[in-house]
C-alpha cells in the first residue's frame, strides 16, 4: 500500500469518524452530568432525516441543520423529562427513543415525500459540500504532488464544514468541562450530586443543560450524515453508530481527547473494511495469535474459581480449536498460504474492542459514580 | 401502605399506557392524511376476521412470546437484557446445527434437538455478558447490545461462509431436510379436516412449544426456590445477601434462562417458517420483546396478551402497508410510545392514578 | 456543615472540590487561583494542611475531614457544625482536629459538635447539650459537669420494662469468638480483637451507641462480612471469608439472625407475609412439594398459624410486608427465626420502631427462647432494654469489647461511662 492510499484511507477515516466523534461528545456531557443516554441512535436519526428533508424542500442547508438540531432536541427533552423530572428508567427511556424515530422518520418521510421512507436525494444547496483550505492541490493533481502537499491536501483540506466544527468540538469540549465553572459542576454533579447540591447549585439544571448539549451535538451528528457524509437521509441510515459513539465513550474512558483517538480508531476499521474487502495473513500467524490468545485465557484462570474456569476457560478452548482448525485446514497448502481475514472480523473489531474494555481488561472503565441514577433530595 | 390496589397497578398502568400510546398513534395516522376509525377495521378485518390472518399474527406472537418472556425472567432480577436480537440470532445457528448435520427420523425428535441446540446457543450467548456483569461489572445493557452486533456479525460470517452450500448466492444455509419440517397451522387443520384454514400462514407447532414455556415459566417464578430467589434478588440485594443468597450464581442462571428463551424463538422462524437459516432473521422481535415483558409486567398471562397485542398489531400493520400509505413503521412507533409511557414515563400514568385513588380512598 | 458522610466528589482534587459551588466568575483559572493562596493562608493559620492538588479518594478520610472543614471556612463560615467527625479519625487525627478546633474557636468562630463520645465533650467544649429521642433534655457548662453527669443525662432515667424472668440456666459453649478483626472496604477498622463467648440457655447482651462495631459484629456471624480471627459454634469452626453467600452455611450450622434493619435486610417489603416467612429458608426440603417445587399452600398455611401465636396483626398471609406496622413487620421476622429452632439466635435492636404492646411480646419470646436452651445474642441501643433482658451485658465502643458486667451489679451510668468510652483507668 503507498502513501497516497494510506492518506486516502486516513482521509476517509476522518469523514466517517466525524458523526461518531459528534455522538460521542454529546453522550459526554449527558453521561459526566449522570444521564444515561442509549438514545443517541434515535437523536442522530431524527436530525438525519429532519435535516434532509427540509434541506430538499428549502434547498438551504444551513435550514435543514438546524432543523436536525431541534429534531434532535426535541428527543433529548422526551429524555430529560423521563430521566430528571419523572425519576424514570434511564435505559428504557433511551430504548423507546430509538424506536420512536427509527419509526417516526420513516412514517413521515414516507407521508412527505412518497418514497419508501428517504427523502429525495439533495442538490448542491442542499449539502456541505467539500471544502478547500487554500493552497491544495486538487485532486487531479495530487499523485504529483510531493509527500507533505499530498498531506495537506488529501487528509486535512477538502472536508466539509462539520468534520472541521467537529474537530474544533474536542478541545472546545475539553475547555469547558475542564476550565469553565459550568463544566466543573457538571462534572461534580455525575459524580456525587449530594455534593453539588448541598453547596446551593441545581441539580436539575445542570442535568437539563447537559442533556440539552448533548441533543445539540446529536443534532449535528445527524445532519452531517444526511447532508455531507450522504446526499439525503434513507431509513436507517445511522445504522448502529449511536451504538459505537457509545462504545468509543467508553473506550475512551469519558474523556473528550481519548473521544477523537477513540472515534478516529473506530473510523479508521470502517475506511478499512469499505476499501480493503481482502486482508491476508498467513495462516501460521493467524493460528499462532489465536493460539496465544487462547493459552494466556488458560494461563490466567488456573487460580480463579470454578465459574471463571468454565468461562474463560472454555472461551480460552475455542480459540484454540479455532488456531487448530486453521492449521489443519492448511497443512496441505503449506503453513505460509495467505488467509483472508473474514470482513465480519474488521466490523465487529469495535464491538469487540469495546467489551474487552468493560470487562475491565484495558485498565478500569470507571463511568461517573452516580450515572443512571435519579436524584432524590435528601429531606 | 400499598396505594393502588394490585390490580390497578397490574392492569390499569398497562392499559392506560397502551390507550395513550394508541391516541398518540391515531394522531399520527391523521396527519398522514388516513383515517384512524378505517385504519383499525382494516386491521381488524386483516388479522381477526380470516383464519389466514391469525395465522401470521399467532406466527408473531410465537415470536414475541418467546423474547418478552426472555426479557421478563431478566427483569425479575433486576437485569435487562436487550440482548434478545443477539441471543436469538444464535439460537438460530443452533437450530440449524442441529437440522443440518443430525439426521432426525421424525419433526418430533428434531425439534427436541433443535430446542436444545437453541437454547444452550442463547444460554451461552446471554452467559457471556452475565459472566462480566457479576465478576467484573460491566453493564449489562452495553454488553448486550454489543453482543447483539457482534452476533450479527458471527451469523453473517458462517451464512456467507461455511454454511452457505456451494454456488448459491444466498447468504443463507441450505433448506433443512423434509423430516425437521414442522407442521403449520394449515397442516394440522387438514389433518383434523377443515381445508382451506390458516392458508400460507406461517404459524406452527412451535406456538404451541411457546405456551408451554410461558407455563414453565410461571412455574419456575413463583414456584420454585430458584424463582423465589432470583425475584428476591431483584427486590433487594442487601436482603439477598442477608439471606445468603449468591448475586453471582443469580445474575448467571437468571441470564442464561433468559438467553435460552430467546434462542428458542429461533424454533418458530428458523425451522418453523423459513425452514433454513437466513439473515436477519429476528427482525426486531429481540426488542419488542421489551415492549412486551413491559406491558405484561413480566408476568406470562401478561406476556402472553402483550404479545397478543402485538402480534396483532404486526399482522395489522402489515395490512395496512399494503392498502393504505401507513408505512410497517407505524408499528414501531406504537411500539415505541408503549415503551416510553410503561417504562420510562411510568410515573406519568402512576402519579395521577395514585392521587385518586388516594382521594378516592380519603371520600370513602 | 461538615456531615458524617462527606459530600466531596471522589475523583476531584482538593482545589475543586474546595471550589465547588464557591467560584469566582465562568472560568475556572482564577477561582483556582484564588483558592490556592486562600488555603495556605488558611493552612498557615489554623494548621489545616492538606495538599491542594491531591485527589480525594486517595487521600485518607482525617484530611478528607479537613477539606469539608476547609471548604466551611473558604466560604467565610462563622459557625461550623461537626457531625461525629471523630468516628472515622485515628486517636492522633482526632487530637489533631481538636487542635484545630480550638484555634477556630480563638479566632471567634462557633463551632457546634455533635457528638456521643464524653472524653471529647470534657476536653473541649465550653457548653453542653444532651438530645433525646429528639428533645433536648438539658443544657449545661461543661465545667460545671462530669462524665457520669453527662452519661446519666444522655441515657436517662425510664420507666424500666422488667420482664419476668427465672435466673439463667447457662450450659454448654454455643459461641466462642476470638481475636475478631473486621477491616471495611474503605479500610476502616471496624472490629478489633472482639473475644466473647456464649453459653445455651443465656442472653447476651451488647450494649453500645450504634455504629461501634456491634453491626459489623452481627454481620459476621450472620454470614455476610468477612473478618479474621476465629469463630466457632457448637465447636465448628465458621469460615469467615466469604463476603458473597454464606448465609445459608450459617443457618445450616443452627444460627437464626434476627437483623437490625428489617426493611432493608430482614424483609423483602414487596414480598407477602408468607413469601418472607421462608426467607433464607426458601430451599429448606421441608418446604417443598416435591423435588422442585416449593409447597406455597402449606407455607401459607403455617404462616396463618404463625401469625396467630405470634400476634400478628391483620394475620393475612396474602398481605405484603409494606402493609405491616413495624412492630408487626418485626413480629414476622421474629416468628421465622425463632421457629427454626436454632442453637444461636442473633437479634439486632428488636423492638426499634415498634409500639409497646408488642415489645412486651417479642421480649417474652425472647426469654422464652432462652429458657428452651438456646443461647441468644442481643444487640440493642437501649439500655433499658439490655439491662432487663441480658444475664450477661458486655460494652461495646469503637470496635473493642470495653469490659462485660453482671446487670443484676450494674447501673445505667455505669453501663453509659463505657459506652461513651470512659473506662476507669486514665483514658488514652
Amino acid at each position: 500500500m503507498d502513501f497516497l492510499t494510506l492518506l486516502q484511507v486516513l482521509d476517509s477515516s476522518l469523514r466517517l469518524a466525524t458523526p461518531l466523534l459528534l455522538a460521542c461528545l454529546a453522550g459526554l456531557f449527558s453521561e459526566r452530568a449522570g444521564i444515561f443516554d442509549i438514545g443517541l441512535e434515535g437523536k442522530m436519526l431524527a436530525a438525519a432525516f429532519l435535516s434532509a428533508a427540509i434541506a430538499a424542500t428549502t434547498g438551504s442547508v444551513w435550514l435543514g441543520l438546524l432543523a436536525g438540531i431541534g429534531a434532535s432536541l426535541l428527543l433529548s427533552a422526551i429524555h430529560g423529562l423521563a430521566s430528571i423530572t419523572l425519576r424514570g428508567d434511564q435505559i428504557i427511556s433511551g430504548v423507546a427513543i430509538n424506536f420512536l424515530a427509527a419509526g417516526l422518520t420513516v412514517v413521515i418521510s414516507q407521508d412527505w415525500f412518497g418514497q419508501g421512507g428517504r427523502t429525495p436525494p439533495l442538490l448542491s444547496g442542499g449539502r456541505f459540500e467539500p471544502l478547500s483550505l487554500p493552497g491544495a492541490v486538487p485532486a487531479k493533481e495530487i499523485s504529483q504532488a510531493g509527500p507533505f502537499m499530498q498531506l495537506y491536501s488529501e487528509l486535512f483540506s477538502g472536508h466539509s464544514l462539520l468534520v472541521y466544527v467537529a474537530l474544533l468540538m474536542v478541545p472546545l469540549t475539553w475547555f469547558v468541562l475542564y476550565k469553565t465553572r459550568f463544566g466543573l459542576r457538571l462534572r461534580a454533579v455525575g459524580e456525587n450530586p449530594a455534593a453539588v447540591d448541598t453547596a446551593g447549585i441545581s441539580v436539575v439544571g445542570l442535568r437539563y443543560a447537559a442533556v440539552c448539549i448533548c441533543g445539540i451535538l446529536c443534532g449535528i451528528a445527524g445532519a452531517y450524515m444526511a447532508t455531507a457524509l450522504q446526499a439525503g437521509f434513507v431509513k436507517d441510515m445511522s445504522a448502529g453508530r449511536g451504538f459505537i459513539a457509545l462504545a468509543a465513550l467508553i473506550f475512551a474512558k469519558w474523556r473528550p481527547w481519548y473521544a477523537l483517538g477513540a472515534c478516529l480508531l473506530f473510523g479508521f476499521f470502517f475506511a478499512v473494511d469499505n476499501r480493503f474487502q481482502n486482508i491476508l495473513l498467513p495462516a501460521w500467524a493467524m493460528s499462532g495469535v489465536l493460539l496465544a490468545l487462547g493459552c494466556g485465557l488458560f494461563a490466567y484462570v488456573r487460580n480463579k474459581t470454578l465459574l471463571d474456569r468454565i468461562v474463560l476457560g472454555g472461551l480460552g478452548l475455542g480459540l484454540a480449536i479455532v488456531a487448530t482448525l486453521i492449521t489443519l485446514s492448511n497443512l496441505s497448502a503449506g503453513l505460509d498460504s495467505m488467509i483472508k481475514i473474514p470482513v465480519v472480523f474488521i466490523q465487529s473489531l469495535p464491538y469487540v474492542l469495546t467489551v474487552v474494555v468493560l470487562a475491565g481488561f484495558v485498565g478500569k472503565a470507571i463511568p461517573p459514580r452516580s450515572g443512571g441514577v435519579a436524584y432524590v433530595k435528601e429531606k | 401502605m400499598d396505594v393502588m390496589p394490585k390490580w390497578a397497578d397490574v392492569v390499569l398502568v398497562p392499559l392506560i399506557s397502551l390507550i395513550i400510546a394508541a391516541l398518540l398513534s391515531a394522531l399520527l395516522i391523521l396527519a398522514i392524511g388516513e383515517s384512524p376509525v378505517a385504519a383499525l377495521k382494516l386491521m381488524i378485518e386483516g388479522t381477526l376476521l380470516r383464519s389466514s390472518g391469525w395465522g401470521y399474527m399467532l406466527y408473531y406472537t410465537t415470536n414475541f412470546i418467546f423474547t418478552g418472556l426472555a426479557v421478563s425472567v431478566a427483569f425479575h432480577a433486576a437485569l435487562f437484557n436487550i440482548g434478545g436480537e443477539g441471543q436469538a440470532m444464535m439460537g438460530g445457528l443452533g437450530v440449524a446445527l442441529v437440522c443440518l448435520f443430525i439426521p432426525w427420523p421424525h419433526w418430533s425428535f428434531a425439534i427436541i434437538g433443535a430446542s436444545l441446540g437453541a437454547a444452550v446457543f442463547g444460554m451461552i450467548w446471554a452467559g457471556l455478558p452475565a459472566y462480566l456483569q457479576a465478576k467484573r461489572g460491566s453493564h449489562i445493557v452495553i454488553t448486550t447490545i454489543m453482543f447483539n452486533f457482534i452476533a450479527a456479525g458471527v451469523l453473517n460470517f458462517f451464512l456467507v461462509g461455511a454454511l452457505k452450500p456451494k454456488g448459491s448466492m444466498d447468504p443463507a444455509t441450505a433448506n433443512f431436510p423434509a423430516s425437521t419440517h414442522l407442521p403449520t397451522f394449515e397442516d394440522m387443520a387438514s389433518l383434523m379436516g377443515f381445508e382451506k384454514m390458516f392458508r400460507a400462514a406461517p404459524a406452527n407447532v412451535s406456538f404451541f412449544l411457546a405456551l408451554v414455556a410461558c407455563v414453565l415459566v410461571w412455574f419456575l417464578i413463583w414456584r420454585t426456590p430458584l424463582g423465589y430467589e432470583i425475584r428476591a434478588m431483584g427486590k433487594s440485594e442487601p436482603a439477598a445477601r442477608y439471606a445468603g443468597i449468591g448475586s453471582v450464581k443469580i445474575i448467571m442462571v437468571a441470564m442464561m434462562i433468559s438467553g435460552a428463551l430467546s434462542g428458542m424463538m429461533a424454533i418458530n422462524t428458523t425451522q418453523g417458517e423459513s425452514e433454513r437459516l437466513i439473515l436477519n432473521f429476528t427482525e426486531g422481535a429481540g426488542f419488542i420483546g421489551i415492549a412486551v415483558a413491559l406491558m405484561g409486567r413480566s408476568h406470562p398471562l401478561g406476556v402472553l396478551l402483550a404479545a397478543l397485542l402485538f402480534g396483532f398489531l404486526y399482522q395489522g400493520g402489515a395490512e395496512l402497508a399494503l392498502w393504505t400509505k401507513i408505512p410497517r413503521e407505524l408499528i414501531v412507533v406504537i411500539q415505541a410510545l408503549v415503551i416510553l409511557f410503561t417504562g420510562a414515563l411510568s410515573l406519568m400514568v402512576r402519579g395521577p392514578l395514585e392521587r385518586l385513588f388516594l382521594s378516592l380512598r380519603q371520600r370513602g | 456543615m461538615v456531615f458524617q458522610h462527606f459530600k466531596l466528589v471522589e475523583n476531584f482534587t482538593v482545589l475543586e472540590n474546595i471550589v465547588l459551588g464557591a467560584e469566582s466568575g465562568a472560568f475556572l483559572a482564577p477561582s483556582l487561583r484564588k483558592a490556592r493562596a486562600e488555603l495556605a493562608e488558611l493552612a498557615a493559620e489554623y494548621e489545616l494542611n492538606v495538599d491542594p492538588d491531591a485527589v480525594i479518594e486517595e487521600i485518607g478520610v482525617g484530611m478528607q475531614q479537613r477539606v469539608e472543614i476547609l471548604k466551611a471556612l473558604y466560604r467565610r463560615a462563622n459557625i461550623l457544625i461537626l457531625d461525629e467527625p471523630t468516628g472515622v479519625l485515628t486517636p492522633t487525627e482526632a487530637d489533631q482536629l481538636f487542635r484545630i478546633l480550638g484555634r477556630l474557636r480563638e479566632e471567634g468562630k462557633t463551632i457546634i459538635l455533635i457528638t456521643h463520645k464524653l472524653r471529647e465533650i470534657m476536653d473541649i467544649t465550653d457548653t453542653v447539650s444532651v438530645m433525646r429521642r429528639g428533645e433536648m433534655t438539658a443544657t449545661v457548662k461543661t465545667s460545671q459537669t462530669s462524665p457520669e453527669n453527662l452519661a446519666e443525662l444522655m441515657v436517662g432515667r425510664k420507666v424500666l420494662l422488667r420482664v419476668d424472668k427465672a435466673p439463667a440456666q447457662p450450659k454448654q459453649h454455643v459461641l466462642e469468638i476470638t481475636d475478631l478483626n473486621v477491616v471495611d472496604d474503605a479500610g476502616v477498622t471496624r472490629l478489633t480483637d472482639v473475644s466473647l463467648s456464649l453459653r445455651a440457655g443465656e442472653i447476651l447482651g451488647i450494649a453500645g451507641v450504634a455504629g461501634n462495631g456491634q453491626s459489623e459484629l452481627l454481620e459476621v456471624l450472620g454470614g455476610y462480612q468477612s473478618a479474621t480471627g476465629s469463630v466457632k459454634v457448637n465447636g465448628a469452626a465458621l469460615d469467615l471469608t466469604g463476603a458473597d453467600s454464606d448465609g445459608q452455611s450459617r443457618r445450616a450450622n443452627g444460627i437464626a439472625h434476627v437483623p437490625e434493619d428489617r426493611q432493608r435486610e430482614g424483609l423483602i417489603m414487596d414480598f407477602t407475609a408468607w413469601e418472607n416467612a421462608v426467607f433464607g429458608y426458601h430451599r429448606d426440603p421441608a418446604h417443598q412439594s416435591n423435588r422442585f417445587f416449593m409447597d406455597n399452600a402449606a407455607i401459607k398455611a403455617a404462616t396463618a398459624a404463625k401469625m396467630q401465636r405470634f400476634d400478628v396483626r391483620p394475620p393475612n398471609p396474602n398481605l405484603t410486608a409494606q402493609n405491616f406496622s413495624g412492630g408487626n413487620q418485626q413480629k414476622i421476622v421474629l416468628a421465622r427465626e425463632i421457629e427454626r429452632n436454632p442453637d444461636l439466635l442473633l437479634i439486632g435492636q428488636p423492638t426499634r420502631g415498634v409500639d409497646i404492646g408488642a415489645i412486651e411480646f417479642i421480649h417474652q419470646q425472647i426469654v422464652a427462647l432462652r429458657d428452651q436452651g438456646k443461647a441468644i445474642l442481643l444487640v440493642s441501643v437501649e439500655l433499658d432494654e439490655i439491662l432487663s433482658l441480658s444475664d450477661r451485658v458486655a460494652v461495646m465502643f469503637d470496635g473493642q469489647i470495653m469490659g462485660e458486667r453482671d446487670p443484676a451489679k450494674t447501673n445505667e451510668k455505669e453501663l453509659g461511662l463505657l459506652m461513651a468510652g470512659v473506662t476507669g483507668e486514665a483514658s488514652s
